[in-house]
């Protein structure tokens, strides 16, 4: 019967008695798109399984702390994941490596268009890892997962006002990073 | 809709710098007073632009997707038994119970020649904090957690 169960909370509650079976289907609908937040927020693949595999552990040995009332069972993951990574990066001090842009796949047919786009992307991934974890995580919620400021700030546990800031700042300095290097085109070649 | 004053300026260059160019996702309350002062300036309006081409650049960057994982292996992991946190945890236990017996047993002789201020205060702290304390892993032995 598990199969017909699809809502998260549900799942949750079932987790919560040690339903293992629940937990799969509660990892196999949350591993990707938090695999995916982790990589960006740590900017490094193998440190992302690493955090998202702590926080899976947490959210098994701690499901009985998971509070409906208080929020969706993905955003009270996020808020667990995104402290799993902020806290390898306070304990470890990592200086990661630019993640290999080279390998990023593209869709465009046309091989120049597919050549700028993975010139940008490596351009953009360089300017990415020169800001820190806080504020890689604000631009991967915000522009990656659609969240409100109000929902970032829940999950870096500080005001939205604060994320607002700390957006901005982001973006500042990114957009100084890239000045000057809007993508080519076969007109300007 | 916000009173647009001159102070309102600024507001509106700190909401495009925040929230970029997609002003379906800018404050309600702010949206249509920003949207007239940037109309009439010809610099916010050129930010504005600019906000539009970072937000393709992040929204690719942020959903950009990842090479998959093995979700199934993942869950296997983080319901095993926590068999090597328990028997660290258990070492951990006995180094503290061998340290305070030492403290304990030092000859009193030994004593500081200035009082030891007592400010801390007791704190009931969980096996896995306690464990924390006592033991840092490398991050070689960080799988054995």
């Amino acid at each position: 019967m598990l199969q017909m169960v699809d809502d998260p909370a549900i799942l949750m509650s079932r987790v919560a008695t040690g339903d293992r079976r629940a937990f799969e289907a509660l990892v196999s609908r949350l591993y990707g798109p938090c695999l995916r937040i982790a990589t960006r927020v740590l900017n490094d693949r193998s440190e992302a399984e690493d955090a998202l595999q702590g926080a899976l552990t947490k959210m098994w040995t701690e499901a009985a702390r998971f509070d409906p009332a208080r929020g969706s069972v993905d955003g009270w993951f996020r808020r667990i994941l995104v402290n799993q990574c902020l806290d390898r990066r306070r304990r470890f001090k990592i200086v990661a490596p630019i993640e290999a842009a080279a390998t990023v796949p593209s869709d465009l047919p046309d091989p120049f268009e597919a050549s700028v786009a993975n010139a940008r992307a490596r351009r953009v991934d360089a300017a990415m890892a020169s800001l820190n974890p806080r504020q890689r995580t604000a631009i991967t919620l915000f522009h990656g997962e659609g969240a409100s400021m109000a929902e970032i700030a829940v999950i870096l546990e500080t005001t939205p006002k604060a994320v607002e800031g700390l957006l901005a700042r982001s973006r500042i300095e990114l957009a100084r990073l890239l000045e000057g290097d809007r993508p080519e085109t076969r007109n300007n070649l | 809709m916000t009173e647009p004053t001159p102070f309102f300026h600024d507001r509106a260059a700190e909401i495009v710098a925040a929230y970029g160019g997609d002003t379906a996702r800018w404050p309600d309350a702010e949206r249509a007073t920003a949207l007239a002062v940037i109309a009439s300036d010809t610099a916010l309006t050129a930010a504005l632009a600019e906000a539009r081409g970072l937000d393709v650049d992040l929204t690719n960057w942020a959903r950009r997707p990842v090479p998959f994982g093995d979700a199934r292996t993942a869950a296997a992991v983080a319901m095993r038994p926590a068999r090597f946190v328990m028997r660290w945890a258990a070492g951990g236990s006995i180094a503290a119970s061998l340290a305070a017996a030492i403290v304990l047993l030092t000859p009193s002789q030994i004593t500081p020649s200035t009082a030891v201020p007592r400010t801390a205060a007791v704190t009931t702290l969980s096996d896995e904090t306690a464990f924390e304390q006592v033991f840092t892993p490398t991050p070689d032995e960080e799988h054995l957690l």
